[in-house]
This record gives structure tokens, sequence and C-alpha cells, in this order.
């Protein structure tokens, strides 16, 4: 019986604009921008092979120091090449030099691009590293004596803004699932087909998941296109594939039944918006949903809790790591929303039941 | 026409909340502008080739690689004079972020316990290119009492063995003097940085770019009370449409275009009114951090304020509801904001993005403070073009808008 109801549901649930927008469009979005704002803080240093520096030398700079300079910087990928008669400002505006260096005697200015801030300091450190090495082999200084402990450990490899954002903006917009149903589930309260149904040989658990199946599908759905999307648009590198499905199914159906368990509770489509987005914003703010969940100074106990926290991380470490701690507590977490969640959903439903019937 | 205007105008200076939106919003917006330029002196970085002191060994370093820098965190329990020497050699060598922790000063002992922690979080919770471990006896084992951890797969990690090397060498043969290993310092050519801005086509300097930034968000915020004003005359737009006074108005004779225009002669009203209460709190506003005089910049504000008051009334007729009108004018100013590079720079956006953001009017008028910036006269031309084409395009869609709402109430509802 129910399964005409889930169909019908579902239907209708496809046909309306905002859940679209809310569940694909906003999140795209959200991406393009929160990667774009954090994409500096987040880069790799990406080691350019070939630098090209600029320089001049004042006739009082001996020409052998510049000749065994320039050899060393060739050794470490720099090409200098001398440009007379224009200031550095000129130089660094006309041509793709990543820095301008000019000698004299006993000093010496490093001009860098501020755009290409790194590229500058790989020069600066150069010709630092040289005048330093020539004054210790000058003073018959070992430069290799020292034998260094490095020891391994342990680290995440660095994930980029595109790759965060792409894939916890998913995971946010999936758990305002609630608000796709509420359209849905205001009409039904204004049509009186709540009532309709009350009378009806439906089991509360058959009234529960002819709601629960068609919001799950519908936002797994949604989840999943957007995923693709940004996979398409932005390039965003999702992990495992298997298992990444499999997390974004579980957070999908644990919104929908938070939602619905507070939507059972409280009967009004407005206190439920309210007090699931304010759960959410919480839980999403703890979890990594804005501020990156690495560089966050929050409690740690704070961020355990919050379901969007494992699941997020559990998400980000299959991407950039290929595999993760949080897969198995990210699960588990939503297992258990679902089956209390639902649960409290049934039992509540029944009681706004029965003191009807 | 005229009759129209009086009217409205009587309307709104009897709405309480229309005199609230006047007078507080530009307050408002004026104070939260003064926060932020008074936190822009954060903006130019000071000196960034020297170490920086962390308060507790639990301070995460992730925030001062903003330009991908490579950040070093050094839990350095001796705190000697040697280990400082090091570091600071290690931070003007110019590739490397020091960020040192004293425990000495914090009290932490150096346990086998505390680093396993501090490297796991290190590894996971925070992000550099690598963490130092300096034990308390540094003076006297030097390298051995020095551990480096690598914790990112960034190539300067390479540069980093071959400068920690360098310099635990020259510290041995120096036999660990400061002052000696110093007085050898002083030899080598004195270095001097300087960072050259060749970021826009216009060349502007970094002072420039700062003040551009603040006029971002003045922009950003000064426009929230135009959006609100511009609300309250749309209020009355739809109030007329739904009581059937704008099918009286019609039956008078007057064009629909007759009609508009006295809510747009509203509009620019109103605009003028808040600017007039804007010119008296930007007193409170330092000119000198936003880079033009106080008439180009009411100007600027005024121009913009009258574009998104405009959008506030088109948006109110075309929704025809109060609470709709109410959501759309907000969510217009906000996403228009956002997707015009006020809050942060469109540079690594795709070609997409930064196609989309001209069609927003903050863009524009970013790129006319620029102009003023570098003294390019043609700057008000260009703006005065820009707000006139925004309000012919709202003030046809405006129109048209009224023509297919139509004029079917009676004043029913």
């Amino acid at each position: 019986m129910i399964r005409y109801l889930i169909k019908n549901n579902l239907k209708l649930l496809g046909r309306s604009l905002t859940n679209t927008l809310l569940l694909i469009v906003a999140p795209l979005v959200l991406i393009a921008l929160l990667s774009a704002a954090f994409h500096d803080l987040m880069k790799t240093y990406d080691g350019a092979d070939a630098l090209t520096a600029g320089y001049y030398a004042e006739s009082d700079v001996p020409a052998e120091y510049m000749e065994a300079l320039k050899q060393i910087a060739a050794e470490n990928g720099i090409t200098m090449k001398e440009y007379v008669g224009s200031t550095p400002e000129e130089v660094l505006k006309r041509s793709d030099v990543a820095g301008f260096v000019v000698f004299r005697a006993d000093s010496y200015t490093v001009y860098q691009k501020d755009d290409m801030k790194e590229a500058g300091k790989a020069i600066e450190y150069m010709v630092g590293a040289f005048y330093e090495n020539a004054a210790a082999a000058a003073m018959g200084v070992d430069v290799s004596s020292a034998k260094l402990r490095i020891e391994q450990a342990d680290y995440m490899t660095a994930v980029d803004s595109i790759d965060y954002y792409g894939i916890i903006e998913v995971v946010y917009f999936g758990w305002c699932a609630i608000v796709c149903g509420a359209g849905l589930f205001s009409n039904e309260k204004k049509y009186r087909i709540k009532k309709k149904y009350y009378v009806s040989n439906l089991s509360d658990t058959k009234m529960y998941l002819s709601r629960f199946v068609p919001l799950a599908v519908f936002v797994v759905a949604s989840a999943i296109a957007t995923a693709v999307l940004s996979i398409g648009l932005f390039g965003v590198h999702w992990g495992n594939p298997a298992l990444s499905l499999l997390i974004l199914t579980f957070s999908a159906m644990a919104a929908s039944a938070l939602g619905l368990m507070v939507y059972e509770i409280f009967d009004s489509m407005v206190v439920t918006v309210i007090l699931v987005f304010t759960a959410v914003w919480f839980a999403g703010f703890f979890g990594g949903s804005f501020e990156t969940y690495m560089f966050s100074s929050n409690a740690a106990i704070l961020k355990q809790i919050s379901p969007i926290y494992h699941i997020n991380r559990a998400l980000v470490e299959l991407s950039c790591d290929g595999k993760s701690d949080y897969v198995v507590s990210a699960l588990l977490y939503c297992t258990a929303i679902i089956a209390v969640c639902s649960a409290v959903a049934v039992f509540a439903g029944s009681i706004r039941r029965r003191g009807r019937v | 026409m005229s009759v129209i205007i009086k009217t409205d105008f009587r309307l709104l200076l009897r709405t309480k909340a229309f005199w609230f939106f006047l007078l507080m919003m530009p307050v408002l917006s004026t104070m939260i502008l003064k926060i932020k330029t008074d936190s822009s002196a954060a903006y130019v970085k000071g000196n960034e080739e020297m170490v920086k002191e962390l308060e507790s060994a639990n301070d995460k370093v992730a925030y001062y690689g903003g330009k991908g820098e490579y950040i070093i965190k050094v839990y350095d329990a001796s705190g000697s004079e040697l280990s400082d020497y090091m570091l600071n050699r290690l931070s003007t060598s110019g590739m490397f972020y020091v960020c040192r922790v004293n425990l000495a000063k914090t009290g932490d002992a150096l346990t086998q316990e505390f680093l396993q922690e501090h490297l796991a979080k290190d590894g996971y919770e925070d992000r550099m290119g690598a963490a130092i471990f300096i034990a308390s006896d540094f003076d006297e084992k030097a390298e051995d009492a020095l551990t480096v951890y690598f914790l990112s797969e960034d190539e300067r990690g390479a540069a980093l063995e071959a400068e920690l090397t360098f310099l635990l060498s020259k510290m041995d043969a120096f036999l660990g003097d400061v002052k000696l290993l110093e007085q050898a310092d002083a030899g080598l050519p004195e270095k001097k940085v300087v960072s050259v801005a060749v970021a826009s086509s216009r060349n502007l300097t970094v002072k420039q770019t700062n003040q551009k930034t603040q006029i971002g968000y003045a922009l950003a915020f000064l426009s929230l009370g135009f959006v609100f004003c511009g609300i309250f005359v749309a209020h009355t737009a739809i109030k007329e449409q739904k009581n059937g006074v704008l099918t009286r108005i019609d039956l008078t004779g007057t064009s629909t275009l007759q009609y508009f225009t006295a809510k747009f002669v509203t509009v620019l009203l109103v605009s003028v009114m808040v600017t007039c209460v804007m010119s008296v709190c930007s007193i409170f506003l330092n000119m000198y951090d936003l880079g033009m005089s106080r008439f180009t910049f009411l100007s600027m504000i005024f121009m913009m304020g009258l574009i998104f008051s405009a959008l506030s009334l088109l948006l109110g007729i075309l929704t025809g509801e109060v609470m709709s009108a109410n959501v759309a004018a907000f969510s217009a100013w906000c996403l228009t904001a956002l997707m015009s590079g006020l809050y942060f720079p469109l540079t690594y956006t795709s070609k997409a993005l930064k196609v989309l953001s001209f069609f927003m009017p903050q863009r524009w008028f970013l790129e006319g403070s620029e102009m003023i910036f570098v003294g390019d006269n043609q700057a008000f031309l260009m703006l005065i073009c820009v707000t006139v084409a925004y309000l012919v395009v709202i003030l046809s869609l405006g129109g048209l808008g009224l023509k297919i709402r139509g004029t079917e109430e009676w004043g029913n509802s």
C-alpha cells in the first residue's frame, strides 16, 4: 500500500523548483565562492621547476662572485638574467621574471612580485644561502659536519580548498533535508490529508516510512547529482566511490530522520525548520562546514558530538588519504540517529494519532 | 503625478518603521564599517622575517600560512641564546616562517607523551611544513638535542634540511659561542627585501589596494540602508495594487509610465534623504582610509544606493507580497555583494564567475574607485553611465511588471 504513497510523495518532491535550488544550485554557488575565498590559505606550494630572476650588479661587485652565483643558481633551477638600464619595478612589470636582485659591494636588495611571493622568496633564499656558504668556506668551516635528526611522523595529506568545500557543502545541504519536505508536509496538513491517513488502516510505522523513504531518496539523489556536478564543474576529487556513496546515503537518511522526528513532535513546520536549521548550523560549525575542521580551535569534545564532523572528516580523509578512521564512526553515528529518531518519530506520531482517534 | 508623489511621501513619513530604518541603518552601517576600518591595520603584514612567538603549545599555526608560506612550529624547551640565534637565522633566510613556543616560559616539559600528543595534533589538526623539537640541553648537545619531523610533502623541506645542517655545522665550528657567530655574520652583505605590487593592470600601490578593500566594505554595508528604504516605497506600491487604488488611479487616465515615474521620484527623494543622514554619519569615518574626498565618496554611495532602492522597488512590484518583497530585496543585496568581489577577491574563481561579477553594480563601483585612486578623470562619467544604465533596465522591467500584474483587484483582498 505505501508503495503508492512513496511514489506519489517522491513525484511531488521532485516537481518543486525550490528543492532543486536548495539542494543543487545553492551548494554549487557556495562551493565556488568559499573555495575561491579560502584558496590562498589552503594551497600547496607549487614548486616551480624553473624560475628566472633578473639582476643588476653594480660595478664594485667582483665579477667572479656573479659568475659563481649564476652557476649555483643554475644548479638550483634559477636562471639569472642581467638587465641594464631599467629600474627593478619596470622589469618586474614588463617581463615574467619571478624577482629582481640588485647587487652592491656590501649589500643587496631583492625585489619580489606580490603575486609571486613564494618564487621571490626562493630567489631571496638562494642568494642568501650563496653568501652564507661563501663566507663559511672562506672561514674554513665544514658546512656539512652536523648530522640532522629527522624522524617520521604521520600526517594528513594537504587538501586544497576546492576539494574540501566541494565535499562538505554537499554534506551540509543534505542535512537541511527537511526543508524539501516542508511544502509537502504542510500541504498534507492544510488539505486534511493527514486526517484521511489517520482513519485508514495504515500502521504508524508505515505512515512514517511513507514520508521517510521519499524524503531520504530525494535528498540522496540530489546529493549525488550535486557531487557529480561538482566533479564536472570544479574538478572536486572524491575518495573511494563506494564508501563515499555509502556515507552520503547514511548522512541523508539521518538528516531526514532527524527532521521528521522534530516535525512529528512539534507538528509545526516553522518550529521544525528553525530547530533543525539551528541544530545543523551548530553541528556544521563544530564539524568544519564553515571553517575547516583542521584549523579550528574548538574543543575536541564539541567536534566529536557533531555528526557532521565525523561525516566531513571521513569523506575528506577518503579524498586526500584514500582511507580514514572515521568511516566506521560516521556510519555508526548516522545509523544511531536513524534508529533513535525513527523510533521517536513513530512513537510521537502514534500518540498524536491516538489523541484524535 | 505630483499628487501621487506627495501622497506616497506623506504615507512614508507617517510610518514609524521608515524613520527607524532611515536613521538607524546608516548609523549601524557606519559603526560596523568603523570596526572594520580599525582592524584593517592588520592588513599590512608587519615584519614577516621574524620569529613569531606563540603563547601556548596548543596554538595552531595554520593561519599564519595565508599565502602558502612554509611554516615551521618549534617547540623550544631550551630557550637559550643559541636556539634564539638559530631560529632567527632560519627566519631571516626568507624561505621559512618560524613560529616558536618557548616551553621554558609556558612551563611544559618535553616528555615523550607531550611530543607524541602534539605531533598527532600537528599532523592532523593543523597545517605546517615541519615541526622541530628542541630539548632543554640544546646548548651542550646541539644537533643531538634537536629533532625534525616533516609534516608535509612540500619540496621546500629539502631546503630546510640543508639550512639546518648548515646552521648546526656552523654553530659547531664556532663552539656554540653566540657572540662569535654574530660577529662573523656581521661580515655578510646586508639584505633588503622590497615587495612590488603588480597585481592589477592599474598598478595600485599596497596602500591603494587596502583602500580599495575598505571602499568595498563601505559599499557593502552602507547600501543596506538604501535597500530597506526602497522596500518601504515598494510596500506602498504593493498596498496600492492590493487595495484597488491602482485601478482607481488607472481610471483617472494616469498612464502606467507616469505612475511608475512617480514611484521612482519617491525612491529618488528617499535616497537623497538617506544620503543626507549618511553624510552626517560619515563624519565619523576616516576619509584617509578610504582614499577619496567626502563628496566623491558620498556621491558614489548615493548612486549605488539609488540603484538598490530602485531594485527593491522593482522586486516589490514583481512579487506583489510584502514578505516576499522583503526577502527578495535582501537576498538580491546579499548575493550581489557576495558575487561582486566585495568580501573576498575573485582572483581564483572561474572565468564564468568573473564574467558574472560584472553584472553586479558593486563591481563597477569598485572599478570606479580604482580609477579615482589613480587619478583617472573618466571615473565619474563612467559611474554615472553605469548608474543610468542600471536604472533604465530596472525601470523598464518595473513598468513591464506593473502592466503584467494588471489591475484586476478592486479592493477585495
